[in-house]
């Protein structure tokens, strides 16, 4: 008896490993995409999916890569890091998926990333922009995370020197989101910077992920008389809050936060978003930017998520070029590839990576400002010591 | 001062809300003995049926505030004549009720994310997003509709309770369903009646959120707050479920202005701990053995 299930075990054993390495070199290239495409995240992971999809169609239009097709596997986090988790796991079991794409949350990232690096595969974040996403703790880098859009320090410091400097505003208030690593964060990046330049955060209020009503806080606030509200969470929540702010008679008060918010916000609170402050990674006015945006608009249902439908773009052809020049799609190759990048050319310019943080050199911060239906393009901008 | 007042207008208008949800759970509570989480899903249903009814321009949006709190109200019987009666002919106890309604409530959740998708719906705005102003104090004019909604849907409830045949076999129920029935109380029917006002109570609640908060296949979970009001105020006690429910609303605001934004769950959960340890039937709730 024990002789049988030793080989059965056996052949279940060959049967697997011939079916993770006899893939390897024939049929389509699998590259996964992580994107949320059910839950409240959604309306940036289904832009992302589709145009990763359309971009793939390109490349194989135009021969593929290493002489085989590209084929997106696409995978939902569901808008948690439990099933993103999973997703990936199951992807990388039975796909064969040779590297991550996305997300675009941090929380979903670091929690993917101990998965992609026991399974040797690299990940490249969408817009994942906590500092944790590619470094531990210590100050060392997780050696098979990547991304390639700038991280939350220098998105705190973008918003407290545009307030400060541009704006001349000298005191803020925050809310932000006890329970997100971006929130809390971003929180204390803009904190920090904002005091340096010789402005005052007069308060900060918390709350938790799915709360609805706000006034209690915004009551606080508008009783402290700050001139700005600054709040770095994300859509839904600003509408809310936003709402709520204006409605309790802070009329005057400028508000800005960063890549949380999305044009979706201005069909819940158009008329109270009206000249608020929002940070983006890309310009939608960037001819290259609004050349993929078009090109998607004309093949799936429109979308306002400019920033993430650019960005998916440039990871799926950053990766398969990263493939094309390797010349293999080994894990470890396309790491050191993907580590190693310098002046590399990506969609939108040249990507120089920094091999020590996995973080990108040189990347400006967009300013945009909500006028009418739409986020519009103010300012390229880069905080100036 | 006038934050202090602020603080407790903004605590009214949350309470209000939590006290529709928590009258309908209380009143199911009260005959079958038992949490009925699926409340949660009456409560959707309402906020969507009352989004597609209004944004689709079928009606005047008073008219399809009802028929949404009708399809609701209908909804709820559904569920106790499928989900519910059977457990009641088998003679089950109230855990197999609350495993029950707890699985109707995830079930009933993920299908909407199935079925209709997670996005946020906004509903178009019935009114405007402005504040009446006095003595520097704000309050808003959904709150204030909304507030008058639920006080007049309140009248209307004790009404029937008190002033009706079915309202008075329903207290007798209350008191014991048993005895009811053998007074010639058609049990059935009476409960058919029973969840139409709980389900016809969420509905009108889940319309008032979605359009103060707008509508997403979690909204639901709001339910949670009107349930721990619901015990604050004494399970199966009605008035009790008013009150608890305006005091946590009311309770809320203040930790969460006053002492920290940060700790504002922390401190509202210890708070009905020590409740419950000091009257563990509530502010006004009966005593009883089998507290769920």
């Amino acid at each position: 008896m024990k002789r049988v299930a030793i080989a059965i075990f056996a052949t279940f054993i060959l049967i697997s490993a011939a079916s993770v390495y006899g893939a390897d070199t024939t049929g389509p290239i699998k590259i996964g995409y992580l994107a949320h495409l059910t839950g409240d995240a959604s309306v940036w992971g289904i832009p992302e999916t589709n145009t990763a999809k359309m971009a793939a169609e390109e490349i194989n239009a135009a021969g593929g890569i290493l002489g085989r097709k590209i084929e997106i596997v696409s995978m939902d986090s569901r808008s948690n890091a439990a099933d993103a988790v999973n997703a990936v796991k199951k992807a990388v079991a039975e796909q064969n998926i040779v590297a991550v794409l996305g997300s675009n949350w941090s929380g979903i990232n670091i929690a993917t990333s101990s998965v992609c690096a026991e399974a040797k595969i690299p990940q490249i974040s969408s817009y994942a922009t906590a500092v944790k996403v590619t470094m531990n703790d210590d100050g060392s880098v997780r050696p098979w995370a990547f991304r390639t859009c700038f991280m939350d320090p220098y998105q705190g410091k973008v918003i407290a020197y545009y307030l400060n400097k541009e704006l001349g505003k000298k005191t803020a208030a925050v809310l932000y989101d006890i329970g997100s690593d971006y929130s809390t964060g971003l929180t204390q990046y803009f904190e920090d910077n904002f005091t340096k330049l010789g402005g005052k955060v007069l308060g900060k209020w918390a709350y938790k992920a799915g709360d609805v009503d706000f006034r209690p806080q915004l009551t606080q606030i508008l009783s402290k008389k700050p001139e700005v509200l600054m709040i770095p969470i994300t859509y839904k929540d600003i509408s809310l809050v936003v709402r709520q702010a204006r409605e309790l008679g802070m009329e005057d008060t400028v508000i800005m936060g960063g890549d949380g918010a999305s044009p979706a916000m201005l069909a819940m609170a158009g008329p109270e978003l009206q000249g608020s402050y929002w940070v983006k990674h890309v310009s939608p006015e960037d001819p290259i930017v609004a050349g993929i945006w078009k090109k998607y608009d004309a093949k799936y249902k429109p979308s306002g998520e400019y920033a993430n439908i650019y960005k998916a773009y440039e990871l799926v052809y950053f990766i398969a070029d990263i493939i094309k020049a390797s010349g293999t799609t080994n894990g470890e190759t396309i790491r050191k590839a993907i580590e190693n990048c310098k002046d590399f050319k990506i969609a939108d310019g040249l990507l120089t990576m920094d091999p020590k943080t996995h973080n990108p050199l040189n990347k400006s911060a967009v300013i945009l400002q909500a006028v009418g239906k739409e986020l519009k393009f103010v300012t390229k901008y880069a905080p100036v010591d | 001062m006038s934050t202090l007042f602020q603080q407790i207008i903004n605590g009214l208008s949350i309470g209000s809300v939590y006290a529709l949800i928590a009258v309908g759970y209380s009143l199911v509570y009260s005959i079958l003995s038992f949490s009925n989480f699926a409340h949660s899903s009456f409560l959707i249903m309402g906020a969507y049926t009352g989004f597609f009814l209004i944004s689709t321009n079928l009606m005047p949006p008073l008219l399809a505030i009802l028929l949404a709190t009708i399809v609701s109200g209908l909804f709820a019987i559904f569920i106790e004549r499928f989900a519910y009666r059977p457990i009641r002919a088998k003679g089950g106890k109230s855990l197999y009720y609350i495993i029950a309604s707890l699985g109707i409530s995830i079930f009933f959740e993920n299908f909407v994310v199935a079925a209709i998708g997670a996005n946020y719906r906004t509903y178009p705005s019935l009114l405007p997003y402005k504040a009446i102003k006095f003595w520097g104090l704000r309050v808003s004019i959904l709150d204030l509709v909304c507030a008058g909604i639920a006080i007049i849907f309140l009248i209307l409830l004790e009404f029937f309770l008190k002033r009706t045949k079915v309202g008075m076999a329903i207290r007798a129920a209350a008191f014991d369903l048993t005895t009811a029935s053998l007074m010639g109380v058609n049990v059935n029917f009476l409960l058919s009646v029973v969840f139409l006002i709980a389900g016809f109570l969420a509905g009108i609640a889940g319309v008032v959120l979605g359009i103060k908060y707008t509508v997403y296949p979690q909204l639901g979970s709001l339910t949670t707050k009107a349930f721990i009001g619901a015990i604050l105020g004494g399970l199966g006690s009605l008035p009790g479920a008013i009150i608890g429910s305006v005091c946590l609303g009311v309770i809320e605001a203040c930790t969460a202005a006053f002492i920290s934004s940060q700790l504002r769950d922390l401190i509202v959960f210890l708070i009905l701990i020590i409740v419950l340890i000091v009257r563990p039937h509530g502010i006004m709730g009966v005593y009883v053995d089998d507290k769920v």
